[in-house]
């Protein structure tokens, strides 16, 4: 979907672990305000591509990256790039809900206060704001102050959501919010990402193939680190063009 | 891997029974060894601690403000001297936690791979230096310093013993504090990084907080060798008489006399029986007493922790969070007050003010420094105290290597002392060292090996395993200097064995013993639960997998733990100070008989054979090699076994 | 403690802030620069007046180098035991006495340190350290012989009961003119009236074990090296350990002799121990060459300098 209106792109992305290469040439573009999944058999590099989106790849030591990668037309990877405002404007749900052993104020909070903000009242707002903007604000309301790590799941990664909205970003970036939850807190969360699309672009990873055509406007398969086919939902999953995609989608895979 | 195990033979059932049963007693007895040994430990330092009690009252002992046991009349008052060990203990932490926390955060969270192995176990070679050395090290060259550098008329002060047991304490807390910061789950970073934080309010903010307890724990470690710690202190510390509590108590260039110095300096020649004798154990009742309080509270925390992240899960906090918050408040205001407070009687009220707008403007321009710059500031003072650390070392080494090089030669190595090991060489004490260890370890092996065998393999996790590992634990904070007393009183005068090689090995084996058994079970742990289960489905018994299939794949392991405790055992001088060293130049043909070992002629040389200076540094430098270099091969071992036990 | 000292500190840690400088220098924003060069100048001063703070909490010290660093043995020391009672009279030592486990621990901390006093054995005494002499008396041989040198003490050795077989030849020996000699040699006090070494038709053969005072060891290591020489078959073990570890070792039969520096306290007198003097000791007061204050000290002074009266060299010449 190689576009100017691309919030995202990719040119001839290529990553290594070591020696292992893990991406091989991807070149893709993110439209705004949609919601884009990354669908792909297990270990194919969906997790590698959508940490590349942020500079998560950065904290892993032997990681290599060749190619390009723009927001808004601007190289994050650029020497003078500061990865803190990148990943400010582009946040980020982790797999496994990863609340911080803090209160659940705290963890809405931190982003804001790390950004420099005290006022109690201004934080207050933001944090009343982003619970209810990720549909948690009713059920935890009364126990702000307790800790996250009291919450079930579901309601953890919700948190998670919450925290990652409380900074304003553009993108969200989410690798399978829904794997460690029941199916309930997992239609809640797919609501939730229809709603969140007005407001921010959303990248998400995941393996539910129902997940990926009930919710996404446009999907990318990977296969072995390459992207084999990116394009409309409906049409990814009605006549896909490759017959890798067709295997995979079909079940007929491997 | 191939495994060979044997099917079971129907006939020789029974007998297997009795030898399994037979196994597992044995295996128990060794787990409860340690258990048993610190509850000796304390018993008889109580048993001839307790005349003195007796004859002048706790209470006067405990509170008595000087010690002066041949004086006239006899004045047996530890107060002075336990307040000098926690001021001494004080200092070296304010030293020390500083310094290792930093490279605790460097090691764990800023240094690049490459760098990480060359730091990682430079930090721990500290570790390996021999405390005698740190002394010799201390007294010749930190005493000189300090007397000039401050302008004082002797350095033997408090501030030496602070910065020596401080340089001492860095790796203890370096090691379990690094421990603490990587097992901070990776998602933590990653979702804190995720929100736009930099890697400095990472880990100032979610790191550094989250691996709090451990970090605590850590610090109380750290304690618990300081207060411990006997040849370096007794060094470098100047032992004024009667105690002597520094005047004022914050002169930190008085001299200062600590428990163990005390027991360091007396115990060689009080007279056996005596009230001075026994006073004497009393003293090292109360040292252990203090470090047991430390350690369990070490062990406390510890636990907690363990337990923290094997649930995780939901507890409802005892007291509200509002409530909480005043609590916080409160807690700070007092704080600030109370250092106010002294700020202002010490120094006055024009400083104060001056000091406190500082702070605060300080405190302003922190905040408005952007992001990025703060990170380079606080990663460079962070990179600084690793710099400062590797310095320390350097130093060290490079002290007494260059100064030892000179007297290192072969006829050093292999001809016994002349002149009262002014001239000639080493050989007798290097001998001695060596039966030392190989006695120490020849009891401690098997013992740990299997105290652990029993407790990973045998036991559930349960009110036995804490109880077992909690004794593993404290023996591993008694004072070495304790270990020495105990030995004496044990073996030397209870069971007559006499100033000999065979009380000497003993001893040092109950002091490497918690590292044996540690490692071990660190080792057992590795080994996956499915080589078990296959052995079992093959119809091994518990004791032939244990074997055959279980302790094989460990025995790098088991290895590392008792290159460890050789080390240990090598380096250490105040366990056999009083059980069984002697300053003489025979090699012992019997374990009745006393020896020489490399720790105490160098200590011996030191403090007591003037014009012997470079044979002094000579042994150092031996002691050093010796020691590292059993250090370092520990060291690789651990890493080549990490990158093997991937399985 | 005066400003200029603590300038004088700041002049110690200038290399930290040449590091703190290449910092700033390593920051290449202007705006930043400016608060960063605040930053620091704001850490001088609190380092300044901190460090004014620490010299307050210091105590004062008087004149420099001048004031007086007592070096003396620990508690259970013979010598210092005997030092008490003779020269100090019973009376406590200063407070400030800085305790040494050994005679060389006192002699290396003299040597080491300008404005400390101690005491030793004579044969401890080199040139590392300058010898006072007392009641202007010098410390030496013929003096402490003569009866002139006032501070002299005996040294022993101790068996179980009465001396048998080779612990009884050896003491003879050490006892003879030949082992007197050796005495003489390592800088303490010969006995008087001493006769030749018997040697006795059979040499020795077997063990004999010494342990205990470090102030006798240097002799008693000497002495064995020349005994064994005449009883080739003889194995003689020396060894140190204290005079007090001496005396429980050989009243326990784990040694065959026990040497000591002091005589038996009341608590060991039940041991059936039976007593030799093998020599005798002066006891030298030693300064660190570079004192110039003293060359000579009363007897009334040195118990006046031990018992903390007078704490600074300067006080000595009034
Ligand atoms: N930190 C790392 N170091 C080395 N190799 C890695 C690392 N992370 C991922 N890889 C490798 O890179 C490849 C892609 O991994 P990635 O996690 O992106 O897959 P994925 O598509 O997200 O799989 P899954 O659906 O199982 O999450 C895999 O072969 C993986 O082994
Ligand atoms: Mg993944």
């Amino acid at each position: 979907m190689i576009s100017t209106d691309n919030i995202i792109r990719t040119e001839n992305l290529n990553l290594w672990y070591g020696e292992k290469q893990a991406l091989y040439d991807i070149t893709m573009g993110i439209l705004p305000n949609k919601i884009t999944a990354l669908i792909g058999p297990s270990g194919c590099g969906k997790s590698t591509l959508i940490r590349c989106f942020n500079r998560m790849n950065d904290v892993i030591d032997k990681c290599k990256i060749t190619g390009k990668i723009f927001f808004y037309g601007n190289d994050i990877y650029e020497p003078g790039a500061d990865a803190g405002e990148i990943r400010k404007k582009i946040g980020m749900v982790f797999q496994k809900p990863n609340p911080f052993p803090k209160t659940i104020y705290e963890n809405v909070a931190y982003g804001s206060k790390i950004q420099g903000i005290t006022n109690k009242n201004e934080l207050d707002n933001i944090v009343e704001k982003s619970l209810k903007n990720a549909a948690l604000w009713e059920e935890v309301k009364d126990r702000l102050h307790e800790s996250a790590m009291g919450l079930s799941g579901g309601q953890q990664q919700r948190l998670c959501i919450a925290r990652s909205l409380s900074i304003e970003p553009e993108v969200i970036l989410m690798d399978e919010p829904c794997s460690a939850l029941d199916p309930i807190a997992t239609a809640k969360i797919e609501d939730l990402m229809s709603g969140l699309k007005k407001k921010y672009t959303v990248i998400i990873v995941t393996h539910n193939m129902q997940q990926a055509a009930r919710v996404s406007d446009y999907t990318a398969y990977m296969y072995l680190g390459k992207l084999i086919e990116f394009g409309d939902t409906d049409q990814i999953f009605e006549n896909p063009k490759e017959v890798l995609t067709e295997n995979y989608i079909t079940g007929r895979f491997g | 891997m191939v495994m060979k195990i044997r099917l079971p033979q129907k006939s020789i059932l029974t007998k297997k029974f009795i030898k399994e049963k037979g196994m597992k007693i044995i295996l128990f007895l060794s787990a409860i060894s340690a258990i048993i040994i610190i509850f000796s430990i304390i018993i008889f330092l109580f048993r001839d601690a307790y005349p003195i009690f007796q004859r002048i009252g706790l209470g006067p002992f405990l509170t008595g403000m000087r010690w002066n046991p041949v004086g006239q009349p006899p004045l047996y008052g530890a107060f002075p001297l336990i307040i000098a060990t926690l001021l001494v203990t004080l200092g070296a932490m304010v030293i020390a936690i500083p310094l290792s926390i930093g490279s605790a955060i460097f090691i764990s969270e800023i240094a690049t791979p490459r760098v990480k192995i060359i730091i990682k176990p430079a930090v721990e070679l500290l570790a390996g230096i021999p405390s005698v050395v740190f002394g010799f090290f201390g007294l010749i060259v930190l005493t000189t310093w300090i007397r000039i550098s401050f302008n004082v008329p002797t350095g033997e002060t408090w501030l030496a013993g602070s910065i020596l047991l401080g340089i001492m304490a860095i790796p203890t807390i370096t090691s379990v504090a690094e421990d603490a910061i990587s097992s901070v789950p990776r998602e933590y970073k990653e979702g804190s990084l995720a929100v736009g934080a930099s890697r400095w309010q990472t880990i100032s903010k979610i790191i550094v907080p989250s691996a709090m307890s451990g970090i605590t724990a850590a610090i109380i470690l750290g304690i618990g060798r300081a207060i411990g710690e006997t040849m370096a202190v007794m060094m470098v510390c100047g032992n004024p008489a009667y105690g002597l509590i520094p005047q004022p108590i914050t002169n930190v260039f008085a001299p200062i006399k600590t428990l163990t110095a005390t027991l360091g300096i007396e115990m060689g020649e009080v007279a056996t029986g005596s009230n001075h004798y026994y006073a004497l154990f009393g003293l090292a009742l109360i040292l252990l007493i203090i470090t047991l309080i430390v350690n369990i509270l070490a062990t406390v925390i510890l636990g907690r922790l363990k337990e923290k992240q094997r649930k995780s899960k939901k507890k409802k906090p005892v007291i509200s969070y509002e409530f909480g918050r005043k609590i916080k408040q409160t807690f700070y205001l007092l704080i600030g007050t109370i250092v106010i407070a002294i700020l202002f009687i010490t120094v006055g009220l024009l400083p104060t003010i001056g000091i406190i707008t500082l702070i605060v403007v300080i405190y302003y321009l922190l905040r408005k420094i952007s992001v990025k710059v703060q990170q380079r500031l606080a990663f460079s003072a962070i990179t600084a105290t690793i710099i400062i650390v590797i310095i320390f070392l350097g130093i060290i080494l490079a002290y007494i290597v260059t100064n030892g090089v000179g007297a290192l030669s072969w006829d050093f190595i292999t001809t016994g002392p002349t002149n009262l090991g002014r001239s000639g060489g080493i050989f007798p004490a290097i001998i001695g060292t060596l039966y030392l260890v190989a006695g120490a370890i020849a009891i401690a092996l098997p013992l740990g090996v299997g105290a652990a065998v029993y407790l990973h393999e045998y036991t559930k996790e349960g009110i036995i395993t804490k109880i077992i590992r909690t004794g593993a634990d404290l023996l591993n904070g008694t004072p070495s200097i304790v270990f020495g007393l105990f030995g004496f009183a044990f073996f030397v005068l209870y069971l007559k064995l006499g100033f000999s090689l065979l009380a000497g090995q003993i001893t040092l084996a109950f002091m490497i013993l918690p590292t044996i058994i540690r490692t071990t079970e660190e080792a057992l742990k590795c080994v996956p639960q499915s080589l078990r289960e296959g052995s079992y489905a093959l119809g091994a018994s518990k004791w032939q997998t244990i074997q055959k299939v279980v302790l094989p794949p460990a025995a790098p392991g088991i290895l590392t733990g008792a290159i460890l405790g050789i080390g240990r055992a090598a380096g250490e001088t105040a366990p056999i100070l009083f059980t069984a060293v002697v300053f003489s130049d025979f090699i012992s043909s019997s374990v009745l008989q006393p020896v020489n070992a490399l720790p105490y002629h160098l200590f011996t040389l030191a403090t007591s054979i003037p014009g012997s200076q470079q044979n002094q540094a000579g042994t150092a430098l031996v002691l050093l090699l010796l020691v590292i270099g059993i250090y370092f091969i520990a060291i690789l071992l651990r890493n080549q076994f990490r990158k093997k036990m991937k399985w | 403690m005066t400003i200029y000292n603590t300038i004088e500190y700041v002049d110690k840690v200038y290399i930290s802030f040449i590091l703190a400088i290449t910092l700033v220098i390593q920051i290449n924003q202007q705006k930043e620069k400016q608060k960063i060069g605040m930053l620091l100048i704001s850490l001088l001063v609190i380092f300044i007046l901190g460090a004014t703070l620490f010299s307050g909490c210091v105590q004062q010290q008087g004149q420099q180098g001048q004031s007086i660093v007592l070096i003396g043995r620990d508690s259970t020391s013979g010598t210092r035991e005997f030092f008490w009672t003779f020269v100090m009279g019973k009376a406590n030592f200063s407070a400030s006495l800085l305790e040494k486990n050994s005679n060389g621990a006192v002699q290396q901390t003299i040597a080491q340190t300008p404005s400390a006093i101690g005491y030793v054995g004579l044969g401890y005494v080199d040139s590392t350290v300058k010898a006072l002499t007392i009641n202007n008396i010098t410390a030496n041989v013929q003096n402490v012989l003569a009866g002139a040198y006032p501070i002299s003490r005996d040294l022993y050795m101790f068996t179980k009961g009465n001396s048998t077989g080779a612990a009884k030849e050896f003491i003879l020996f050490m006892q003879s003119i030949e082992g007197q000699a050796i005495v003489t040699q390592e800088g303490f006090v010969p006995l008087q009236n001493t006769v030749h070494y018997n040697v006795s038709g059979k040499t020795l053969s077997g063990t004999l074990t010494v342990s205990g005072s470090t102030t006798v060891l240097p002799i008693t290591d000497k002495v064995a090296t020349a005994f064994k020489a005449l009883n080739p078959g003889l194995m003689i073990t020396v060894t140190g350990g204290g005079s007090g570890a001496g005396i429980s070792a050989v009243s326990q039969g784990t040694v065959d002799i026990g040497m000591s520096s002091r005589d038996l306290q009341s608590s060991e007198s039940n041991l059936g121990l039976v007593k030799h003097v093998i020599a005798k000791d002066g006891i030298v007061i030693i300064v660190n060459p570079s004192n110039n204050y003293v060359n000579n000290l009363s007897l009334a002074q040195l118990k006046a300098i031990y018992k903390g009266e007078i704490t600074n060299w300067k006080d000595l010449s009034k």
